[in-house]
């Protein structure tokens, strides 16, 4: 339980860790109670006790990633008509772009896939492709935040920490929502933010380099002395926080102060790469010695699912220098050999150990690129809402497979639309949390992840 | 400007007419003709990396003159240098054979080394870091030559340069024509025992020869020498006392021991490992040891030869290119005959005189130089200046490659539209009379909002960035127009507009929630109680500086940025500083590329965008920044060292202790809360080691968690 003081009741519950305990909490711990997430036990049989969620920064194309679209090739410069474009009012007459790159099938599914991804086409058949998502906005900030926290316009609670909130912590010395991001993203810290979840929620975030957690060493005594040290601490803030009749974000502090103490113990071991075998750290690309890059982030995601972390998340670049390829798509060239080999590796580590099966991995990025160019000879691509692909691979997944479809040239749904929304009411389900039941009351009224939307994609499901 | 002063976004009509609020694409370039004059400062990357357009601090007229007279007195004193320089050589050619004579007469207590400045004037003067791509491979060469060299290892893996390099090894590779040496200059008189290695880290050449020399006030005198073979290893002297090979001399200040690495004939692949050791034979037996002085930071913000040693010490060893020749003359220099010796007897004094004041009169100049290099002419800013001004054209859709017709310089249509008078230059301060007159309340309310929303975590407006059509109306209009009046009266005082507002009864009262608020308005809209808040990452800083009476608060003297002749700033090593400092966190240097790291923890604004609100977030890294952190550490052992020196009881002690942190008096609980914890502590601190006694620790300890606890942390 509690690491060195005696728990009051308040704390006992809100430390009550692992999936049951951690449903109940939820409600008890708010101020104004929430409602029907306070069940007991999971909503559904889980099918898979953690994410790690893959989040690609920028706009990845969907055409030159996981949406062949054999009719670009042939149609490249000819015209067609678009309504509405850009959120701009009126049509528009602009020029189909063949795809830069070719596509081959992969795996004994033959699922296409883009040679900007050989290493992932390499693990396809653990995969579930959508082809047919779609979101509200073509601004990145909007819709990097409708992609974390199911709201394009204000900050909402990230999913990280809904999913953390829903499910509790395996691992009392760990914040059970990790990101590991060299930059901020679009949005910045709203993206991985608890917003009105109580703060033991908020993503922590671990910045790649030779010091991801500052000051995690103790200063000075540390040991028995720090213990005592903390709890004359903890006295004291629970005292301040009984005065005040209970306050999430002062009892947040207090279990902020506790999780440290934990990562203290913890976090040596978790960078320590020497313990991994050299044919691992070969898998991912790193270099012994190597902290950071985005073999480094896959590898260290393995091992903080292993340690129990609820949900992690791997951005891999920030709000430049992504995938916005609006100047010319072979910026696309670099971003993909970032990531191509560790995220096929991930893949295929986590199978070797076991883990997959437990462990949901979710690719998405926060929107696609247009097929089209209002310029003929431009070699860049604009931001495209309409229609865009990730894929989900692991506990519970159909691997093998691929899900909804756009138009023959990729603009819009053609069948099965994946709305971000339903898009997370999955992942959430896969989690055993019914979307609809997780509930928070703030503000006066209910609160959900996916708000008033969302249907299931049963149909991804294995 | 738009989000920030006048609470609507421009940004949008550089490529299009704002779709909500009536900006036009002309309205903006309008405005950007009166700012794109602006040059900026350049601090320098591949290519061209010297900075350029610094701003004077100083007016453009003067700045020339200055400029011209500095040049002047650059010259003036670089040639003063070079006449000084040979003249010190001349004299120490002259002194060399009399040394024994020179050392017993003049300026005794004054020490002169006759071979110094010959081996200042071959210092190896090219520093390299992660030379060809190894990383930690840190190299002095000679400028515009590959060797000789010296380098070191400072990564903790083996490199193959080629030839293989151990981590925190050093190396050396002579040149057909200069040898590589490294000496040992004494800060000591008395009797050393010197011992070292030399061997052959390459798997190709010949090996090398090595040897060991004595230069002093006495002349020069070959101590050892040797030759290895091919990946061969050759140890010299002896770490015991009379132990087989033992070198054991006696050094005097000033002195040089050095170690000369040469090729054996004229092969190449000589890359050569070495490492000297010096043991002081009395008064504490100091060891001096090349490796572990060089090695982790070889160049030493650009004062690495000669190089320091550890115990504090400047210019202890010297790296530099030696012909075997000038050894070779130095080594057979004849010493004058005792006849030679008597007769100059008489004008030893005089010539050691002038030498003593050669020197000092060069290291007065070199040190102006130096002065004078990080100075430079006059002051300058890294900032913004004036360039022409002129009209812009407008871009369209945003692309400078596409450029439209010319607007005219002018205010925006929805603040009046006016043109500039004809002898308005670039229309900045127009601009600002445009953005502050009465006419338009905007800038006013906006910011008057802004110092609002940091008491109360909301503005008046809680859109506080979009006072336009999307954005939320006030919730309280007529105060805010009142706040914003005020503000204008108090002469655009913010501090007065804070006073007003702390002032106020909304302020002052409780942050307690209760049933009929929490029911009616649960955001708190209306202000039924004081919203709880976190202190920000600036007072939570500041604050903990303040009680800790650690807070700077005089005026003026910026950050200590390293020499601007040093900067070598590329597109992938860009300049990163973090300056500690303890005035408050407004003066901390702010660079868009890295955010600060404290302020980024404590949810600081963004440096690339206005940040109109801030998170609040409560991480455990945070926890681990207020548990561990030298900051935290430092305050509360200032404020116990404060109470320890008034020698009272600990009952006092822990009584000033909360007086001071939290600016209240403890409770009885909390007294016997903290007397049991003193104790505690104190019985198991004891233990360990330390200068503080263990009651002192443990008051620093209880300081810690007063600083820290949320009574601190929140304001309620």
């Amino acid at each position: 339980m509690n690491e060195y003081t005696e728990p009051t009741r308040r704390e006992w519950l809100f430390g009550a860790a692992g999936g049951l305990g951690g449903l109940a909490l939820g409600g008890l711990l708010a101020d104004q109670s929430a409602h029907g997430a306070r069940q007991s036990g999971l909503h559904f049989p889980a099918k898979a006790k953690r994410v790690i969620f893959l989040y690609m920064t920028g706009g990845v194309s969907h055409v030159e990633s996981f949406d062949y679209k054999a009719a670009l090739y042939r149609d490249h410069g000819k015209t067609i008509s678009v309504d509405n474009w850009q959120g701009k009012a009126g049509s528009y007459s602009p020029y189909l772009k063949a795809p830069n790159w070719g596509f081959q099938a992969g795996g004994q599914a033959g699922t296409m896939v883009s040679d900007l991804f050989p290493q992932v086409r390499r693990m396809v058949d653990e995969l579930a492709v959508i082809r047919s998502m779609h979101t509200e906005h073509a601004n990145h900030y909007e819709s990097t935040l409708g992609m974390h926290c199911g709201s394009w316009t204000f900050a909402r609670p990230s999913m990280g920490s809904w999913m953390t909130y829903g499910l509790g912590t395996e691992n009392r010395n760990l914040p059970g929502f990790v990101v590991v991001a060299p930059a901020e993203p679009y949005a910045g810290a709203q993206t991985w933010a608890s917003d009105f979840l109580p703060g033991a929620y908020q993503g922590t975030r671990i910045r790649p380099g030779r010091d991801p957690i500052p000051h995690v060493q103790p200063r000075g005594p540390g040991g028995q002395l720090q213990r005592l040290e903390l709890e004359l601490l903890g006295e004291a803030n629970r005292r301040h926080l009984r005065e005040r009749g209970g306050v999430r974000q002062l009892e947040s502090v207090i279990r902020a102060f506790e999780t440290a103490y934990g990562m203290q113990q913890a976090a040596p071991g978790l960078f320590d790469l020497t313990q991994e075998s050299q044919a691992t750290l070969d898998l991912y690309g790193v270099q012994p010695g190597e902290s950071a890059g985005f073999g480094w982030q896959c590898l260290i995601a393995r091992r903080l699912a292993e340690l129990g972390v609820r949900f992690v998340e791997l951005i891999d670049t920030g709000s430049s220098g992504n995938w916005d390829s609006h100047a010319n798509m072979a910026d696309h060239v670099a971003r993909a050999a970032n990531v191509d080999r560790p995220i096929a590796a991930l893949l295929q580590d986590l199978k070797q150990r076991g883990m997959l099966d437990e462990t949901l991995v979710v690719w998405t990025t926060e929107f696609g690129r247009t097929p089209y160019h209002e310029q003929e000879h431009h070699p860049g691509r604009e931001h495209h809402r309409h229609v865009f692909s990730s894929w989900l691979a692991g506990g519970g997944v159909r691997a093998g497979t691929v899900y909804g479809a756009s138009d023959e040239y990729g603009m819009t749904v053609a069948e099965n639309g994946v709305h971000v929304h339903d898009f997370h009411a999955t992942i959430l389900a896969l989690l055993g949390i019914d979307h609809e039941r997780l509930t928070y009351r703030h503000a006066g009224r209910d609160y959900r992840l996916t708000d008033v939307h969302g249907e299931v994609v049963e149909d991804l499901f294995a | 400007m738009g989000q920030a002063v006048l609470g609507f976004s421009l940004g949008c009509a550089r490529c299009h007419d704002h779709k909500y609020d009536p900006v036009s694409t002309e309205d903006y370039y309008g405005w950007y003709g009166i700012l794109a004059s602006t040059r900026y400062a350049y601090p320098g990357s591949e290519g061209d990396n010297r900075p350029r357009d610094m701003t004077p601090v100083i007016p453009r007229a003067t700045a020339r003159h200055r400029r011209r007279e500095f040049r002047a007195e650059e010259k003036r004193i670089a040639a003063e240098v070079v006449r000084l320089s040979a003249r010190r050589v001349e004299l120490e050619t002259l002194l060399r054979p009399y040394a024994v004579v020179v050392a017993e007469v003049g300026p005794l207590d004054w020490i002169w080394n006759p071979y110094l400045s010959a081996v200042r004037g071959l210092l190896l003067g090219d520093y390299v870091a992660n030379d060809a791509g190894h990383q930690g491979y840190q190299v002095y060469r000679p400028v515009g030559r590959g060797i000789p060299l010296i380098a070191v290892n400072a990564s903790a893996e083996t490199l193959r340069v080629p030839g293989v390099v151990p981590a925190g090894g050093l190396v050396v590779h002579p040149d057909t024509n200069d040898a590589a040496a490294i000496a040992w200059r004494s800060p000591l008189n008395g009797r050393v025992r010197v011992r070292g290695w030399v061997s052959d880290v390459h798997d190709c050449g010949n090996g090398v020869r090595w040897h060991l020399d004595h230069l002093g006030a006495t002349g020069f005198q070959a101590v050892a020498t040797g030759a290895v073979g091919r990946a061969t290893v050759q140890h010299f002297g002896a770490s015991h006392a009379g132990g087989e090979n033992a070198l054991e001399l006696d050094v005097r200040r000033g002195d040089l021991l050095q170690l000369v690495i040469s090729m054996n004939g004229d092969l190449g692949c000589d890359l050569t490992q070495v490492d000297l050791r010096v043991q002081r034979l009395r008064d504490g037996g100091q060891v001096w040891e090349l490796a572990r002085d060089v090695v982790s930071d070889l160049h030493e913000d650009g004062q690495g030869n000669p190089h320091s040693d550890r115990f504090g010490n400047g210019d202890t060893w010297y790296f530099y290119q030696l012909a075997p020749e000038l050894r070779q003359e130095w080594a057979t220099e004849e010493t004058a005959n005792p006849v030679e010796l008597a007769a100059f007897r008489g004008r030893a004094a005089a010539l050691k005189e002038e030498l003593r004041q050669t020197v000092d009169m060069l290291t007065e100049l070199t040190r102006r130089q130096t002065i004078m290099e990080r100075r430079g002419a006059y002051e300058t800013v890294y900032g913004v200046m004036d360039a022409e001004s002129a009209d812009a054209r407008v871009q369209r859709r945003g692309d400078p490659a596409a450029l439209g017709a010319v607007v005219p310089r002018r205010n925006l249509s929805m603040l009046g539209g006016e043109g500039l008078p004809a002898d308005a230059g670039s229309g900045r301060l127009q601009l600002a009379g445009w953005l502050t007159r009465q006419e338009n309340p905007l800038t006013a309310r906006v910011i008057a909002n802004r110092i609002w929303q940091r008491h109360f975590g909301h503005g008046i407006v809680r859109t506080e960035n979009d006072f336009g059509l999307r954005g939320e109306p006030p919730t309280h209009p007529a105060l805010l127009d009142w706040l914003a009046r005020e503000m204008i009266r108090g002469r655009w005082s913010m501090k007065r507009l804070h006073r007003r507002i702390m002032g106020s009864a909304a302020y002052q009262q409780v942050s307690r929630a209760n049933a009929d608020g929490a029911g009616n308005d649960p955001e708190g809209k209306w202000l039924w109680r004081f919203p709880r808040r976190r202190l920000s990452a600036e007072e939570l800083r500041d604050s903990i500086l303040l009680v800790a009476g650690l807070l700077d608060r005089s005026v003026g003297q910026g950050h200590p940025f390293p020499p601007v002749s040093s900067w070598n700033f590329t597109q992938h090593g860009p300049f990163y500083g973090l300056y500690a400092h303890r005035r408050r966190t407004v003066y901390t240097m702010q660079q868009r590329l890295k955010r600060n790291p404290f302020l980024a923890l404590f949810d600081g604004p963004d440096p690339n965008a206005t940040t109109p609100k801030r998170q609040v977030s409560v991480v455990p890294t945070q926890a681990l920044y207020l548990m561990n952190s030298g900051q935290v550490h430092q305050a509360a052992k200032t404020i116990q060292q404060g109470l320890s020196a008034r020698g009272e009881a600990p009952e006092v002690q822990l009584r000033r202790a909360f007086r001071q942190v939290l600016a209240r008096e403890p409770t009885d609980t909390e007294m016997n809360g903290g007397r049991q914890f003193m104790s505690r502590y104190a019985a198991r601190a004891g233990v360990t080691e330390g200068t503080e006694s263990a009651e002192q620790q443990a008051l620093s300890a209880l300081l810690r968690t007063l600083l820290v606890r949320n009574e601190f942390l929140f304001v309620d």
